[in-house]
């Protein structure tokens, strides 16, 4: 089989409900049905700008679940680690490339077993924290109610209404403006999530209601050609120029990522020391110690945390704490940091947790070239005791 | 207002410098040293561990934030580790250990990491002195926790 496909739902209901034909719905539900998984982890819109992790092992469940929704910023490894069993049971996973990426250092770091996690990967330009999209809707006088979705095409921010109405503004003018994406996803640098068994996007396709799909690995291609045996699913080999347009739209969004790292990183590189100190440590000044970044990471599974008080590094009852507690936090996520932005969305003072966090796996990438999350029998640098001095 | 660096005050400022030494060669060498007459700095102050590798980043990160000036981490050479890998993992957690401090604003060259074998009295002495020396003009660390704290 080929790599590189564009697929579709057969049945009419789903590739209505679903997005771009509804393929992801279509093959979970499958998975569900013919019991090659036990449970399919998905994310549930709500009403307005809520939605929720779900996890269901009824097919009919998923059809539900279909359509994209670009305000959920679920915390899909941690999820997995936290709270399920990947010893005991399969599950199929809908990811974004942060949460694969996530998954795969859980899984080097033997928090998940990933032999048990089907990873459907979505591509991704960007998600938006609920409060910010809310704020944005109030200067683009749109009525939160009349939304039915928002999308990101190129550089253009879209609302498609429930009327039917579409409208589209500049994302850049939004993020300058302090809105948009999340800071985070701004400065991601990996739009389609290749280590997952099956990418899959609107990215390439020129006409009609399909999905463009990268199979990633074997077992990704069996589900596949099983899906379409079982007439689930319909296909057609995507052509040059779909390959094309897709490798297109991730360059021109890997080029505005690329910006806004030279924006940040910028900023914070051309800082004297003293600059950064008062910047740093004026931030964690403001910290109450709450613990949320480090509960939520999705990097940091430590049973026993050193940052616990009774691990004596941070003393109880000190507020704010110790810069220690976050410069040892800085270095222990270093290495596998995926810029998943869970930190910094959660951090009740507003400290920008993930921007240091991103930068200093940078200074990872540059000395030992290794990037997280992308190849599982890639070790960790740290936990490499070879002698490569 | 940190010690030290009071106008006038400058002169009276001793760095404070603490040596992290493997046990199997470093700490070695500091008692060669001693007892060859090599002299050294007495601002610096040695803890003992059983090897390199058992240096985690939390030990210099609180050494900085406590009012260390300088951090020195010894370790036996390349291919001499007692516990065969012990140093080459020490000089990964440093080289990060040295961009993260940097970034967030202490300047790296208040860490060092050096292979100081159990002979090497001299050299120990030597890398003393230098260090010593770079910290001098580097100045009072411009972090301590607890005086921050108390403000
Ligand atoms: S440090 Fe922050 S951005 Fe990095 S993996 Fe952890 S939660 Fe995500
Ligand atoms: S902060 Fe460090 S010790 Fe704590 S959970 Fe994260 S990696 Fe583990
Ligand atoms: S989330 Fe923010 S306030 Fe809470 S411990 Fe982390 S840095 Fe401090
Ligand atoms: S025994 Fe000296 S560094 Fe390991």
């Amino acid at each position: 089989m080929n790599k590189f496909i564009l697929a579709w739902a057969k049945d009419r209901e789903i590739r209505k409900r679903g997005q771009c034909g509804g393929f992801v719905t279509a093959i979970l539900k499958f998975m569900l049905e013919e019991n090659i998984v036990d449970y399919a982890l998905l994310v549930k819109k709500g009403s307005n700008l809520e939605y929720s992790i779900f996890l269901t092992s009824n097919p009919e469940d998923v059809v539900d679940c279909a359509g994209s929704v670009l305000w959920a910023t679920p915390n899909i490894a941690k999820f997995i680690a936290e709270y399920l069993d990947t010893n005991e049971y399969k599950i199929a996973a809908v990811c974004r490339p942060c949460d694969a990426r996530a998954i795969v250092e859980l899984a080097k770091m033997n928090q998940i077993n990933i032999k048990n996690v089907f990873m459907i990967g979505l591509n991704c330009s960007g998600t938006f924290l609920p409060a910010t999209l809310e704020r944005m809707f109030e200067t683009l006088n749109i009525r939160v109610e009349d939304v039915e979705k928002v999308g990101i095409k190129k550089d253009r921010f879209v609302v498609f209404l429930k009327d039917g109405k579409v409208e589209t503004f500049p994302l850049e003018d939004l993020e300058k403006s302090g809105l948009g994406r999340r800071e985070n996803c701004r400065r991601c640098e990996v739009k389609i999530p290749r280590m997952c068994d099956l990418a899959c996007g609107k990215w390439g396709v020129i006409e009609g209601k399909k999905t463009f799909v990268e199979i990633c690995s074997d077992r990704g291609e069996i589900i596949v050609k099983k899906a379409v045996e079982s007439g689930v699913v319909e296909f057609e080999y995507a052509s040059d120029e779909n390959v094309k347009i897709r490798d297109e739209l991730e360059n021109f969004a890997l080029k505005m990522s690329e910006k806004w790292q030279d924006y940040y990183f910028g900023q914070m590189s051309s800082m004297s020391y003293e600059e950064r100190r008062n910047y740093w440590f004026g931030m964690f000044e403001r910290c109450i110690k709450c613990y949320a970044c480090r509960d939520v990471c999705a990097v940091c599974y430590c049973n026993d945390c050193i940052l616990n008080p009774w691990r004596l590094l941070v003393k109880g009852g000190e507020i704010p704490p110790s810069f220690s507690f976050h410069i040892t936090r800085a270095v222990h996520i270093a290495q596998s940091c995926v810029n998943c932005g869970q930190c910094q969305d959660v951090c009740p003072v507003e400290i920008p947790l993930s921007r240091i966090a991103h930068k200093l796996n940078k200074t990872v990438q540059e000395i030992w070239g290794y990037i997280p999350g992308i190849r599982l029998d890639e070790k960790q640098p740290l936990s490499r005791a070879e002698n490569d001095i | 207002m940190i010690e030290g660096q009071e106008e006038g005050k400058m002169e009276e400022w001793e760095p404070n410098i603490i040596v992290i030494a493997c046990n199997w060669c470093t700490y070695q060498a500091a008692d060669l040293a001693g007892s060859l007459r090599y002299s050294y700095p007495p601002t610096v102050k040695i803890v003992r561990v059983p090897c390199s590798g058992r240096v985690e980043p939390e030990f210099i990160i609180e050494a900085l934030i406590n009012g260390a000036d300088g951090v020195l981490i010894g370790g036996c050479h390349p291919g001499d580790c007692h516990y065969k890998n012990g140093n080459y993992k020490a000089l990964k957690r440093f080289e990060l250990l040295k961009s993260v401090i940097e970034e967030f604003g202490i300047e790296p060259e208040r860490v060092r990491l050096e292979w100081i074998s159990g002979s090497e009295g001299l050299k120990f002495a030597e890398v003393m002195k230098e260090f010593n020396d770079t910290i001098r003009k580097l100045g009072p660390n411009p972090l301590k926790w607890k005086e921050i704290n108390s403000v």
